[in-house]
Parts: C-alpha cells; structure tokens; sequence
C-alpha cells in the first residue's frame, strides 16, 4: 500500500545538511536563550537603579549553565565591594547610564560571573528568583550624594526557599589597600558538632574573621545547643581566585578540617608521639594550590592548628595567595603560611592567558627558561 | 622573540621576584621546580614542613584539539588549572606523578585527600591501586550522590560538584 504520510522535512536532508539545520537550530535556540537571560538580568539592573521606590520589585533571571549551582548557593550574604576610583573608571563616558544604574550594572554583572557567558549556555535551567524590598523613608533609598549602595535577595525557588541577600557597596579609595580589584566577600557558615566528652557540654563557638571587625578571636560559650557556628568572613581577589567558589567546595574543606580535628584528639588521647611535635601545627600541603583556596579555607576553620603550604605553578596564584591570606589576617610575620611557587611566569591578566608551552623532557615549571 | 617582550618580561620577572619570593624564611630564598621539587627543598631545610595532610586537585583532562583563545576566555580560569600539558595525552598524568613521588615526602600517619571528577573515579582508584605504588584503599568521603560530612547542609541530595573527595591514610 502506497504510504500517502508526507515524509517530514528534516528526514528528506542529507546527514550534512542535518547536522547544520541542527546546528543552525542549536544557535538560534541559544540566543533566544540569552535574550531571555539578558531581559531578566536587565529587569534587576533597572529596579536597583530605580532611587526612591516604596513599592517592594521582583523578578526572575534564567539561569543556564553547566555550573548549576553557582557561588553564592553556598553564601548566607554575600557583598561587592567596588572601589570608587573602579566605579569611577569602568564608566564609559559615552554612556548616558548614571553613577547609580552603572553601579547596578557592575553589580549584576558581578553577581552573575560565570552565567553571562555564551558559551557555557548548555547546561540545566534553573531560575533565580529576586527580590528588592521597598524604600521605607528617603535614607534608604539611593542618592548620588550618599555612598552607592545596592542590594537586594535571591533564592533559587520559587516557594519557600531561603532568601539570601547580596549587597554592593563602594568602598572609599585607599591607596595603601593592596587589592585594587573588585572584592566579594561572602559569609561562610561553618556547622559542626562537638562535644566534651568528659562533661557533656556542648560548646557554642562563634569565630568571626572579618578583619574590619574583630581581631579574629572565637568567643566559646557552654550551652546546651548542639550547634557550633563559625562563621569565616574571607576577602578574596574576586578576579583571579573565586573559581572555587562556585562549587560547594566549602563541604571540602569541612570534611578536612574534620579529619584533622579528629587526628590531632586521637594523638593526644594516645600520646602519639610518632606524629609531628604535638604543639607544632599540622602541615596541610596542596602541591596545584593555585591561589590556595583550599589551605585558606582550612586554614580560616582551624587558624591555630594548621600550617598550609601552598605550591603552583603560576607565581601570580601565589601572589594572589598572598595576598588572600594577608586580607584575612592569616599570614603572620611568623611565617604561618608557607608559599612555594613552582614556577616564574609572567602571567599577569588571566583573561588574556595563553596556553602555556609544556615538554615532557623539561621541567613542567620551567623556571630556568623564564629567568 | 623580540627584544621588547623579552626586556618586558624581564621586568615583569623582576617584579614577580620580589613578589613571590621568599614568603617563609627572610633569606629571599625561592623555593622552585617540578611540581613536587619546592617541596622536597623545602623539607630537606625544614624537615617540619613534611605534609600530615595533603589536598589535590589537578588538572585531569587533556587540551581539547580545538581549544582557541576563545574557549580559553570562556573557561574563566588559567588553562593550566584545567588541562595536562599540552602534549602529554594521558589526562591522569599528574596522578600517575602524585602516586610515584608524594609518598616519601609524607609525614608519619598522613593522609592525602585528593578530588577527583566524578566520571573518572573508577579509573584513578586503578591507578593508585597499582602494586607499583603500593597506595592504601581510599575511603568516600563526598561522592556524586554523597552527603558529606555535615548531612545537615548538603542534606542527602546530589552533591553539586564535578569532583568527589577521597582518602587516603598512610601509616
């Protein structure tokens, strides 16, 4: 029996012609994508600006990207800290955008790092769901006279999530601040149970490493909760170090940070004294530390009992470690922190990063060549 | 390679030098080499530096044949974070390294957590598990479903990471 089905289009093309209409569809179908990430993004962008609204503004960005969970999942509040002479510089002058909607603008761009990107449309959608509550009087609303600052909240559902806020300020111009970036800084929550085995007692440990308001000191207190906070406030070089951040790696860290807890009590409840001298710190190496997120993060958990030592191959990751543990109030004129570099490149814009010559028969860090 | 790159990345040398050396003792002593090397040397001063714990994280793919510029801006990170060298094909290189030379500059009682992407799990467990290199089994601690240590916060949910978190406990 003649078959009187109309044969579909697409199974009429050639294999060639099928994978380019594929493709071609693909294309098209990532830049509607896009559009619609951009219109959401923009949205946000124009309720911040918005200076004096009394009227609470919400929305909902799409979110595509293999990074389905990004940074700030894992922070309870998370900042941008712009500095002003950066503000003052990003600003085109062409652009009719004024301090404040340019402000918003940097400060969308900076929340969203990684999803803005083209390339990295492949991912499982999600939404971002935000929020900006309503100006209750005019001293909270924006002004151009007063310091810029935008905030707002985010969850990723769209009932009954947990509301996390995210606030962008301009820091005043310090020209002896070794950070010139752009800085985030991001409320980290440690959770973790501990008990005094002798007594019962649960501690209540609430440590807070903001460099700006405390001296870095934990105050514990006996009760009976079974919850220890600890709450780490690190700077970092946003643009150069936040990679990690996007990940939940802060269980990592956790998990580490546990283990050697528990090492350290075994060896004094066993008198070890096959370990290291048990009052010096216990040595945490990470040979491809990069900008040494890892030890950093151990480190601001467990400040008193552990020394990092951290190696890469790229000696601008050192000096971003560097500099990272010194905002944190972590690198000591003791030398608490050891940083190795492994080798000497000039790699000084990691946007602008060539890929780097290797052989097998040279050393992987040529040192020798660069010098 | 002309004169003025080179003059210019004699002064950028010149900076990093007195940026990145010499962190741990004042003597400007600059501690470098083939990956492990900084350590070695570091230990054979200090022998108090020996690592208790270690963390590794390499790179464990190999350079994509198509990699341009353009992928290289989207990565949004140093290739060198991502990929082996570039001619080297196989993407456990640095595990292969890791099991051979980190052993001996271990610390008594040590432990060596290393992450690995989810898919290639199984592969490196063989890899470490060769007599060769003489590894101890390694144990769980975050895998692609795993809830860490704090079930509190990751809450028995798939763990969204494209790495897991093993050890490994040397005697």
């Amino acid at each position: 029996m003649r078959n009187l089905k109309p044969k579909p289009k697409i199974m009429s093309q050639s294999n060639t012609q099928l994978v380019e209409t594929i493709k071609k569809e693909y294309a098209d179908y990532q830049e509607k994508l896009k559009e619609f990430h951009e219109k959401g993004k923009e949205k946000m962008v124009k309720a911040l600006a918005k200076t004096r609204s009394t009227k609470e503004s919400t929305g909902k960005i799409l979110i595509l990207s293999r990074q389905t969970f990004p940074v700030w999942l894992n922070c309870s509040h998370y900042m941008v800290d712009l500095s002003s002479n950066f503000a003052r510089n990003y600003k085109n002058p062409e652009e009719t955008l004024s301090e404040i909607q340019m402000h918003s603008v940097i400060t969308v761009n900076d929340f969203l790092p990684a999803v803005s990107e083209q390339l990295i449309y492949s991912g499982k959608a999600w939404w971002l769901y935000w929020r900006i509550p309503g100006a209750t009087n005019t001293t909270e609303s924006h002004s151009i006279s007063s310091p810029l600052k935008v905030s707002f909240q985010w969850t990723d559902k769209k009932e009954g999530g947990l509301w996390r806020s995210v606030e962008s300020r301009v820091l005043p111009e310090d020209p002896t601040s070794p950070a010139k970036n752009i800085r985030r800084t991001c409320d980290l929550i440690w959770e973790a149970s501990k008990t005094a085995a002798t007594t019962g007692i649960v501690a209540n440990e609430k440590c807070s490493l903001d460099p700006e308001v405390s001296d870095g000191s934990c105050s514990t207190t006996g009760t009976h909760s079974s919850n220890i906070t600890r709450t780490a406030k690190l700077y970092l070089d946003s643009q150069k170090s936040y990679d990690w951040f996007r990940f939940r790696f802060l269980e990592f860290a956790e998990v580490v940070a546990k283990r050697i807890e528990q090492k350290v009590m075994h060896d004094a409840l066993n008198f070890n004294s096959t370990s290291a001298n048990s009052n010096s710190p216990i040595t945490v190496y990470d040979p491809v530390a990069g900008a040494c997120w890892f030890p950093l993060l151990v480190k601001t958990k467990l400040p008193h009992l552990v020394h990092p030592i951290c190696s890469d191959i790229s000696s601008d990751a050192v000096a971003v470690a560097r500099d990272n543990f010194k905002m944190n109030n972590l690198l000591e004129e003791n030398n608490d922190v050891t940083l190795l570099t492994g080798c000497c490149f000039w790699i000084q814009d990691f946007g602008k990063l060539r890929v780097l010559k290797y052989s097998k028969n040279v050393t992987f860090y040529p040192c020798k060549t660069a010098l | 390679m002309s004169r003025s790159t080179l003059a210019k990345q004699h002064f950028s040398m010149e900076n990093y030098k007195n940026r990145i050396w010499g962190f741990r003792d004042q003597s400007n002593t600059q501690l470098t080499g083939d990956l492990f090397d900084p350590l070695k040397e570091a230990i054979a001063k200090d022998p108090s530096l020996k690592p208790r714990f270690v963390y590794f994280l390499p790179p464990q793919d190999t350079l994509p044949e198509n990699f341009n510029s353009i992928a290289s801006a989207a990565l949004d990170v140093p290739p060198v974070s991502v990929f082996v060298p570039e001619d080297i094909d196989d993407e456990l290189y640095f595990f292969h390294r890791m099991a051979k030379e980190l052993p001996s500059l271990l610390a008594r009682d040590a432990s060596v957590f290393i992450s690995v992407a989810h898919s290639k799990v199984e592969k490196v467990k063989e890899v470490l598990r060769k007599e060769e290199y003489g590894w101890p089994e390694s144990r769980e601690w975050i895998g692609r479903w795993g809830e860490g240590i704090n079930s509190r916060s990751v809450n028995k949910r798939r763990f969204y990471n494209p790495s897991g978190l093993f050890e490994y406990e040397f005697p």
